[in-house]
């Protein structure tokens, strides 16, 4: 029983010590905790006695005992501390009209240690695995479902032998249908409250909430017209496999529950297509069309996460090895630009020097050779450092460098829009070499007298348009200018258009993820 | 009585690289140029602004554009917030093309400093003037 809690405050505001009475109330009794609790019976209580109400759970068995996923993914999400509330809810849910006290608390026990079971396995594996999102995950969630529902597949039917309301040869039988009972049950709510208890939140656009619409309506319509025996329940399952590639974790735990949810009616309503002659082979059909159904989308939203993941994983490498080459490229164009090229300007400036004290004409000739060489020399290191890295990027930015290029280029270029503010070296990179492959193909092919340049940048990208007045047509490929600068800026993550109708002129549009200071 | 004819004061040039070829040759150019005096040669933007506002400035800056920390545009543009009389020629080991040096933004290529340029780029300002 709680007492009140004399509470003084010592030491200022900030600390408080609680004397008295109040030391015999336990420090993990917390009012959450109890809340709890009684949450917990009540889902419990309440999802036992839907089965009930509705025909698909009896006093000993189930087609699908929805308690087991109720109380597993409460422990499993909430904590085991909360297993008291899955006591309470067995045993308000235990129907003792219908069989011995004793035999029904061999089963509450078997029940508690049942999801404890469960929840202890899934929040293991969740620790080194995502239960949805990877096989591993998934294989170690049904396995502690597996390994959670054979302990009170084995305890309940033992007790109620016990008790007398079961003979001993029908436990093995018993025993097999409870565990189907309780797999399905755990196999359709556990990844359904792990699906939707995690972050992000549910953001629905128009156009995928339609989607969603048609796809419960299509799984809907052919598990109830499977439930009325038409045809076989089997036919959900391509639609189920377009859900769990097109809506993740969450679009097919909800999307099984459903089907399994009209199916199940259409078992209790004798007319589905489970229905056979006796009842216990048509509940054992049922129950493997469950297991198998929610088995397959749980694998296939596993494999759908892990090839995902590995897209993912893949871009972002492709950005480090694209991002580290950039670096590379720019300490080569740093090395030559401070050494052989400072070096090489410095020679040709002396050189100058002392050409003017050369008073015979051999020498002047010499001189002047030489100079020419030189000068040769340092245009070819310049080009070649140009090549490497741009260094009027590192120099000027890429506004300036913009300028640059419009100004060396024989077509005439209307600067419609530069950047004001410095993007990282990399990005703006990427956005220059947009800039010259684009210009240098309009140069080339498009028979334009007038090229247009937007480049604007906000705080995440960097957009570059290029467009010309010229024949149009432009097509990308292998191997062209204009597909090693579509890889480019994908390889950042960045998205390329080219727009190019014959006759009409040609517009490419590249944007290019950037940190913008 | 014979007045003394008045020798014409030496243009006073501060040469800015960080590279100390590039300085060292830029150095001989100013020297080898009649007219100029070497005021100093520094590496750096800050060391460059603490020139211009010492007792004896100079008149004409060559500014080096890539230069680690404070660069050589960020660097004009603070020497010309100091108001002092004093001339600033960008240059690059870069050549920019040729919007660049007929444009808003002069950047000479340092391979174009020579004694000829120095002595004509300082008549054409002493013209303006």
């Amino acid at each position: 029983m709680l007492r009140y809690l004399d509470v003084t405050v010592v030491d200022g505001p900030d600390r408080v010590a609680l004397r008295g009475p109040a030391a015999t109330v336990p420090a993990w009794l917390t009012l959450s905790r109890l809340w709890g609790w009684v949450l917990l019976a009540l889902l419990y209580y309440g999802s036992a006695r839907f089965g009930y109400a509705f025909g698909f759970s009896g006093p000993i068995a189930a087609i699908v005992w929805l308690p087991v996923g109720v109380g597993a993914a409460f422990l499993t999400i909430g904590g085991l501390s909360f297993w008291p509330g899955a006591l309470i809810g067995d045993l308000l849910a235990d129907q003792y009209s219908a069989i011995p006290v004793w035999g029904a608390v061999g089963q509450t026990i078997g029940n508690l240690l049942e999801v404890v079971v469960i929840a202890f396995v899934v929040r293991q594996v969740m620790r080194r695995w995502s239960p949805l999102e990877s096989l591993r995950g998934v294989a170690g969630m049904l396995a502690g479902i597996c390994a959670g529902t054979a302990v009170s597949a084995i305890v309940g039917p033992l007790s109620l032998t016990a008790s007398g309301a079961l003979s001993i040869g029908s436990v093995p039988h018993v025993s097999w249908t409870w565990w189907l009972g309780d797999t399905c049950g755990g196999l359709l709510v556990v990844p359904l409250a792990l699906a939707w208890s995690r972050r992000p939140r549910l953001q629905l656009k128009p156009r995928r909430a339609l989607e969603a619409f048609a796809a419960v309506a299509v799984i809907g319509g052919l598990s109830w017209i499977a439930a009325r025996g038409v045809t076989p329940a089997y036919l959900v399952f391509p639609i189920l496999a377009i859900v769990a590639i097109r809506f993740g974790a969450r679009g097919a735990t909800t999307a099984v529950f459903f089907s399994v949810a009209v199916v199940v009616w259409g078992e209790t309503d004798r007319h589905g297509h489970f229905a056979v002659n006796s009842f216990a082979p048509s509940v054992l059909k049922t129950q493997f069309f469950i297991l198998v159904l929610a088995m397959s989308s749980l694998l296939m939203t596993a494999l759908v996460a892990e090839r995902g993941a590995a897209l993912r994983e893949m871009r972002a490498s492709e950005i480090r090895a694209f991002t580290a080459a950039e670096a590379e490229r720019r300490r080569m164009e740093r090395d030559l630009h401070d050494g052989a090229q400072q070096r090489l300007l410095a020679l040709a400036v002396r050189l100058g020097l002392n050409a003017r004290e050369a008073t015979t004409p051999t020498l002047q000739r010499f001189f002047a050779e030489t100079q020419g060489q030189l000068r040769q020399a340092i245009d070819e290191l310049r080009d070649l450092s140009h090549g490497i890295h741009p260094s009027v990027l590192s120099e000027l930015g890429l506004a300036d460098a913009a300028r640059s290029l419009a100004g060396r280029s024989p077509i005439p270029v209307t600067l419609m829009e530069l950047p004001t503010q410095p993007a990282d070296p990399d990005s703006q990179a990427a956005a220059y070499y947009v800039l010259t492959e684009t210009l240098a193909n309009a140069q080339k092919h498009s028979g334009a007298s007038a090229i247009r340049i937007r480049v604007r940048s906000d705080d995440a990208s960097l957009s570059v348009t290029v467009e010309d007045n010229g024949i149009g047509g432009a097509r990308e490929s292998v191997g062209s200018g204009l597909m090693g600068t579509r890889q480019r800026v994908e390889s950042r993550g960045g998205s390329f258009a080219l727009e190019s109708p014959s006759g009409v002129g040609t517009r490419i549009t590249a944007v290019i993820p950037a940190r913008v200071s | 009585m014979v007045v003394p004819a008045k020798t014409p004061a030496l243009v006073r040039v501060l040469v800015v690289d960080d590279h100390e070829v590039a300085r060292e040759a830029l150095c001989d150019v100013v020297a080898a140029t009649a007219g100029f005096e070497l005021a100093g040669a520094v590496a750096s933007g800050p060391e460059a602004l603490e020139f211009v506002i010492s007792v004896a400035p100079p008149q004409l800056v060559l500014l080096d554009v890539q230069m680690p920390g404070i660069d050589g545009l960020e660097t004009a543009r603070r020497i010309a917030r100091l108001g002092r009389d004093v001339s600033v020629v960008l240059m690059s080991a870069q050549s920019f093309g040729p919007a660049f040096e007929r444009g808003s933004l002069a950047v000479l290529y340092k391979g174009h400093v020579t004694p000829e340029w120095l002595s004509g780029h300082w008549g054409r300002r002493s013209t303006a003037a």
